[in-house]
């Protein structure tokens, strides 16, 4: 019976890696200096967002962005 | 911070942790052993097993210093010299696998079954492997992989 074909099965590749423990999911990849991200959230079930103070976070961490909910004027 | 020593797939570490570091979180970020998978927070998905003195764990449910002396094999640590385990051959050869992340914690978890009964049916797979989730497979070729697997090895060396 030939290995080939029609009706032939068609070995998957991946799989060696997956079982060895190879397989690089997002969380297993580590790049040199890579940043993370942090959502910091609401303590307050309902509350109006007065303003937001990064400068407590800025003296311990290098921050690369910090999305405050400010208008923009860009659509 | 703690330093604790563990062997790990016949290696010796130490390594610093905070002692309410987890056994995933010091295999993974401390020891880089990445095949050992997070998959949710509540201990129920499996993906974390690993063995501890020779017995399944989830490894997310235990702390790194618990495991401080203990003999540890991940997923790393079952194929020899390049060649795969039974259980991870049988995988392969029945598709017991498709996006993967769920297959070292179902290849460690079935392997203490097989050691522990050389003879599962396919009742005993399906209850012992309740502790691991699948999301992709709908687990029937995960369980002729067992089963095959135990088979395989049970024709070999009498059971292992």
């Amino acid at each position: 019976m030939s290995a080939q074909g029609i009706g032939a099965p068609v070995k998957r590749k991946e799989d060696r890696r997956f079982l060895l423990g190879k397989g690089q999911y997002t969380d297993d990849i580590t790049l040199p200096n890579q940043a993370y991200a942090v959502f910091v959230r609401s303590p307050h079930a309902s509350a109006k967002i007065g303003r937001i103070d990064a400068a407590a976070a800025a003296s311990i961490f290098l921050i690369f962005a910090c999305a405050c909910g400010e208008r923009t004027n860009t659509a | 911070m703690s330093t604790i020593t563990l062997r790990v797939n016949n290696q010796t570490h130490t390594i610093d942790c905070s002692p309410r570091t987890l056994l995933v979180e010091a295999l993974r970020e401390k020891l880089r052993l990445t095949g050992t998978h997070v998959g949710c927070d509540t201990s129920q998905c499996g993906a974390c097993t690993v063995h501890v003195d020779g017995k399944s764990v989830k490894s997310c449910t235990m702390l790194a210093v618990e495991a401080a002396g203990a003999e540890i094999t991940t997923i790393e640590g079952l194929a020899q010299n390049g060649e795969l385990h039974p259980m991870q051959a049988a995988f392969a050869e029945h598709h017991g696998l498709q996006c993967g992340f769920c297959t070292p914690g179902m290849v460690m978890s079935a392997t203490d079954l097989c050691r522990r009964n050389a003879k599962p049916s396919e009742h005993d797979v399906r209850h012992w492997l309740e502790g691991n989730l699948c999301r992709c497979t709908g687990y029937h070729n995960i369980v002729k992989a067992v089963m095959a697997a135990s088979e395989a090895t049970h024709d070999h060396d009498g059971g292992k």
